[in-house]
């Protein structure tokens, strides 16, 4: 038997630790060269949008805290008031010993909110997307879904056993011509999308395809994760801006993004959703969420509800260092969102830069292929609300002296 | 469309492999997609997205589990043609 301090060095090729190898030589690289951008911890939070980091004061510009109410005076007093009055935890999952009446009012709260027929409590986003996609997408289904998916999209298809099929990222005649294929299957067909992709800040063209949808009858999943609380009137996501609620079957979303908690839902207009709580092995196999979260995601959604003046903040402060970054010469993705991103091309490079604009002041997320869309690592910033005008004119100030190695890195390929 | 056999199909792969690996030359069947030309699996599913266009099929992403090889690919689109 190996000790605890064995390295994966230490086993014979053929091990059951090989498929770790690849991982522990890129962790090897980011010890060596002593930057790690996968874990930093945040000492203290200041603010919604400032932090300590390695000692240092930060500006936070990579937190998907969108409204910033991770502070919100009334949702921290709801949740000490739950804290106090039903504990710290459920211990148990909702089908079995974990479900509070405040579970059930936080699902009819949402459901209200979207003005639909009912709504389904996940203790994760990752997790409702999971247990919605695993439940519709049995084995002799097919699921089309966007490319450029998140993670717990394509793992709930895999839980679930469907045909996964992909189409080209926010390209409506793709998916048009993949459901052609499918001849009759595609009445039955799940297609799956997001509102705001996460990656590259660009939105679904969700009316044009509901359009496609309806053609072929099939049932249409939206995942509003990062897009819920931004868009849309009342802040219900991409579907409500663009004015197709009514041809979405299932809408998912999250509470630790605009709501700033932990947890996720699903919600529908179908009577079946329902039923999918009982096939669902993400919620009859997990804790359900506790108290304390639930309480304070009540009082988030009120406020997300009526945050018009939150959205118009948050937009302004993606316009002011979109047209900043280009102003100092970088090339940010192409849509004026809450998530820009830079490509720097060359991991080294990406690191780098990453960590310079850390040690300058600001935390935004770096990712790296094959998590990228682009192939190309990318710097991903995040805005949020509460961030001020100030705060992105010193960001911008350090993107500012950081110019010249983007455009080294940019132009060394 | 229908009648490609494997010599074809492993040709169009060929093709689209130069597109990402210019100076790939002439691949064999036994030509393993990530250990020998070291594609990550976005490229790979880039790669089929250019091959579902040409041949006007969908490859199911869960089929791609069983694939290794260039051979291997070839296989499961001949497969996927017949199916049609």
């Amino acid at each position: 038997m190996q000790s605890s301090a064995s390295t994966i060095n230490d086993h014979p090729p053929g091990s059951l630790y090989d498929k770790l190898r690849p991982i522990a030589e890129a962790r090897m690289m980011l010890k060596e060269i002593g930057i790690d951008p996968f874990g930093t911890a945040m000492e203290n939070i200041l603010s919604p949008t400032e932090a300590i980091i390695h000692g240092r004061h930060t500006i936070l510009v990579g937190t998907n805290n969108y409204l910033g109410l991770t502070f919100d005076a009334d949702a921290i007093a709801a949740a000490h008031a739950a804290l106090d009055a039903l504990g710290t935890g459920t211990t148990g999952s909702r089908m079995a010993n974990g479900s509070f009446t405040l579970h059930r009012q936080l699902e009819i709260d949402l459901a209200e909110f979207y003005g639909v027929r009912d709504c389904i409590l996940f203790s994760t986003g990752y997790l409702a997307n999971l247990g919605v996609l695993s439940a519709l997408g049995g084995a002799q289904d097919v699921i089309i879904l966007d490319a450029d998916c998140h993670a717990s999209i394509y793992d709930g298809c895999k839980l679930g056993g469907a045909e996964v099929i992909r189409f080209r990222h926010n390209d409506p005649q793709d998916l048009d011509k993949r459901l052609r294929r499918l001849k009759a299957r595609a009445h039955n067909a799940v297609i799956v999308v997001e509102g705001l992709y996460s990656m590259l800040g660009d939105i679904a063209p969700l009316a044009e395809i509901v359009a496609v949808k309806q053609r072929y009858g099939s049932c249409l999943v939206v995942d509003e994760a990062h897009s819920l609380g931004l868009y849309g009137a009342t802040g219900r996501g991409v579907a409500q801006a663009q004015d197709c609620e009514a041809g979405v079957d299932f809408t998912v979303g999250t509470f630790s993004k605009s709501l700033g908690a932990t947890g996720g839902f699903c919600v529908s207009q179908h009577a079946e959703l329902d039923l999918i709580r009982y096939a669902s092995r993400p919620y009859i196999f997990t804790a359900s969420p506790v108290p304390s979260v639930v309480a304070s995601t009540r009082v988030t959604l009120q406020k997300l509800a009526v945050g018009t003046h939150l959205r118009e903040n948050l937009f302004a402060r993606a316009a002011q260092l979109h047209a900043g970054l280009q102003t100092i010469g970088y090339q940010p993705s192409a849509a004026v969102s809450p998530v820009i991103a830079i490509t720097i091309k060359g991991r080294l490079n990406a690191l780098n830069f990453w960590n310079k604009l850390l040690q300058a002041g600001a935390y935004c997320n770096l990712v790296l292929p094959p998590a990228t869309p682009s192939g190309d690592p990318l710097l991903r910033i995040s805005l949020s609300a509460a961030h001020t005008a100030e705060q992105i004119d010193a960001v911008l100030d350090m993107f500012a002296r950081l110019h010249s190695d983007y455009v080294n890195a940019n132009s060394q390929g | 469309m229908h009648a490609m056999n494997k010599q074809e199909l492993l040709q169009m792969i060929n093709v689209q492999l130069t597109a990402i690996k210019p100076k790939l030359g002439q691949l064999s069947a036994n030509t393993d997609l990530v250990s020998d030309l070291g594609l990550d699996s976005v490229q790979v599913l880039e790669m089929c997205t250019d091959l579902e266009d040409e041949l006007d099929i969908s490859i199911p992403v869960n089929r791609l589990g069983e694939v290794r090889t260039a051979g291997q690919l070839a296989d499961l689109l001949q497969q996927l043609l017949n199916d049609n």
